[in-house]
């Protein structure tokens, strides 16, 4: 019986993208292994097979059909659009200068009050009135410098999180002070108990923050591709970490999970993968569920755009299972200034669902 | 890219409309045959390939010329279709020889004028396009644009959106679940006797 690791071999030798020292070690063991031989045989009769499919062709209306949509809804070639520059001071200036309007308005009113009050109208006997105190007290508020500035109200949450920088908090390493309330090693998740201990440690909250140490960054968002893709999750890189193939820290935050799938995905990840040539090993090491204050849940609730109580609210839970790529899940950098247009789309198609986890996990490579 | 898309492509960013007629015929068949392969319905594979011609045409300026215009127009094919199964049209469905009598395209009778040889190959068809079709759509889709279309990995993996590997353990699984399926349909069919190749009674 060959092991999968050697049928991985022969399935890479049919797709002929082996290296040439791949395809020695391909060769050698066709040489020894007449099992090898025939499953190889197979293989290729296999690949023969689908190559050798009837190849289909569509009716030549095609082209001028789409030709005739093109001119009859007046479609048009769009042009790049030039970046767009937010200029973080614009609405302030807008907020300025209609306050500016507004203080002028009332000044002149009060001004010509002022004025045809001071001035007796003729026969008139209405008291003068005299202002007493030369230096009134300002009447703008001051706001304390610590005070916490409102929360932006938008349809994006996640987008004006981002803008402001506020996520970077979550990407912050662990207070030593706090206990963490559930760490383990990632192969220990193979046992049942444990992984049942996580399930209902991160069902415990609607908002869920995870700290994972890897080997490798790169590997590692590899491998969650991989693992959110079979649970028909869409990943959208942002483009600085798709840059980076994944090296260097990032945070993944997804939606709409529940506990039991949440673990099975993690679970999966603490599998090696023989099916890979490389990095067979995996490089999840150990897993943390960081404890969150309330303010935090609430900010991790308010960065993935969702109340939390309507979180909470479990009579509005979804029934029955998502279906594949209903779901999405954004990889960021950590350092992101403004969002990506990777990341505003993400934004925009989100549909959270009530009585599921929202999570954020960050991963980090161990030094 | 090659020298004649380019231009195209150059002539419609010029404003000749008739330039993209030509595009669309120079790859509007092999888009919709790797489309019926994956969708395994002829009507969803011509508007997914329908709706793509439009979305390229429409985002031409920013194909930059540094992957082949087919990969690029794969990538909103499969992104069409994608959308068209958000909007609840099920076109990755996977239901084996759903098209019946349709399924098989006219066989070219000249390649083999034996007796028996057109309806051999047209089952031999049915049985690989009905493994095909109970593959996973994820798994379908890396034999196709390995086998049918020839692709590299690295394109798949610029097509699908996922990492070189996922790509390389979607064909190993792909492969094998193939070979399985096969294996246990030969299994099959050599149990009971196939219509088709049962020995007529001679007349009296």
């Amino acid at each position: 019986m060959l092991s999968d690791e050697l049928l991985q071999l022969l399935t890479a030798y049919v797709d002929g993208e082996l290296s040439q020292r791949q395809r020695k070690a391909a060769r050698r063991l066709l040489e020894r292994s007449a099992e090898a031989r025939t499953v190889l045989a197979q293989l290729q009769a296999n690949a023969q097979k689908v190559r050798q499919l009837p190849r289909r062709k569509v009716e030549p209306s095609l082209a001028p059909e789409v030709l005739q949509v093109i001119t009859e809804q007046g479609r048009a070639i769009q042009r790049p659009q030039r970046p767009v520059v937010r200029h973080r001071w614009r609405p302030y200036a807008a907020t300025l200068l209609a306050a500016s309007i507004l203080v002028a308005a009332v000044g002149g009113v009060f001004y010509l009050v002022a004025e045809s009050e001071e001035t007796p109208l003729k026969g008139g006997t209405g008291p003068v009135v005299v202002n007493s105190n030369p230096n009134p007290p300002p009447q703008v508020k001051r706001i304390p410098e610590r005070e916490t500035p409102p929360q932006r109200k938008g349809p994006n949450p996640l987008i004006a999180q981002v803008i402001e920088g506020t996520h970077h908090d979550f990407a912050s390493p662990i207070p030593v002070e706090r206990e963490p309330v559930f760490s383990i090693a990632m192969r220990e998740l193979q046992k049942e108990p444990v992984a049942g201990q996580l399930t209902t440690q991160v069902e415990k909250d609607r908002a869920v923050h995870l700290d994972i140490t890897v080997k490798n960054n790169a590997v590692a968002l590899e491998r969650l591709q991989s693992t959110f893709y079979d649970h028909g999750i869409k990943i959208v890189l942002d483009p600085q970490v798709k840059k980076n193939a994944g090296k260097g820290e990032y945070l993944v935050f997804a939606e709409n999970l529940r506990g039991p799938e949440l673990t099975a995905m993690l679970r999966e990840l603490s599998r090696d993968d023989s099916r890979l040539q490389q990095n067979a090993r995996t490089p999840f090491e150990k897993v943390t569920v960081t404890p969150m204050t309330a303010q935090e849940k609430k900010r991790v609730s308010g960065l993935l755009g969702v109340e939390p109580a309507k979180l909470d609210a479990r009579a509005e839970a979804k029934d029955g299972e998502f279906k594949r790529w209903e779901r999405s899940a954004v990889v960021l950098p950590p350092n992101q200034a403004r969002p990506s247009r990777e990341v505003q789309t993400f934004a925009s198609e989100r549909r959270p669902q009530a009585g599921t986890i929202q999570v954020v996990i960050r991963i980090r490579q161990e030094k | 890219m090659s020298a004649d898309d380019h231009r195209l492509i150059a002539e419609c960013l010029k404003g000749n409309t008739a330039a993209f007629g030509d595009l669309v015929e120079r790859h509007q068949d092999r888009l919709y045959n790797t489309m019926v392969r994956l969708l395994d319905h002829a009507e969803d594979a011509r508007d997914v390939v329908q709706e793509a011609f439009l979305h390229a045409y429409q985002s031409l300026h920013s194909f930059k010329g540094d992957s082949l215009f087919f990969t690029w127009l794969y990538r909103i094919a499969m992104n069409t279709a994608i959308s068209m199964k958000r909007k609840q049209r099920p076109v990755l469905r996977i239901q084996p020889n759903r098209e019946g009598g349709n399924l098989l395209e006219p066989l070219d009778v000249s390649e083999g004028n034996q007796p028996g040889y057109a309806l051999e190959m047209a089952e031999e068809e049915r049985r690989i396009h009905e493994a095909l079709a109970r593959l996973s759509p994820e798994h379908r889709a890396v034999l196709v644009m390995k086998d049918m279309e020839g692709m590299k990995y690295e394109d798949m993996a610029e097509v699908l959106d996922v990492p070189i590997g996922t790509i390389r353990s979607r064909l190993h699984r792909a492969r094998l679940e193939m070979r399985e399926i096969l294996i246990h349909d030969e299994a099959r069919s050599e149990k009971k006797p196939s219509p088709a190749i049962a020995p007529e009674r001679e007349p009296r």
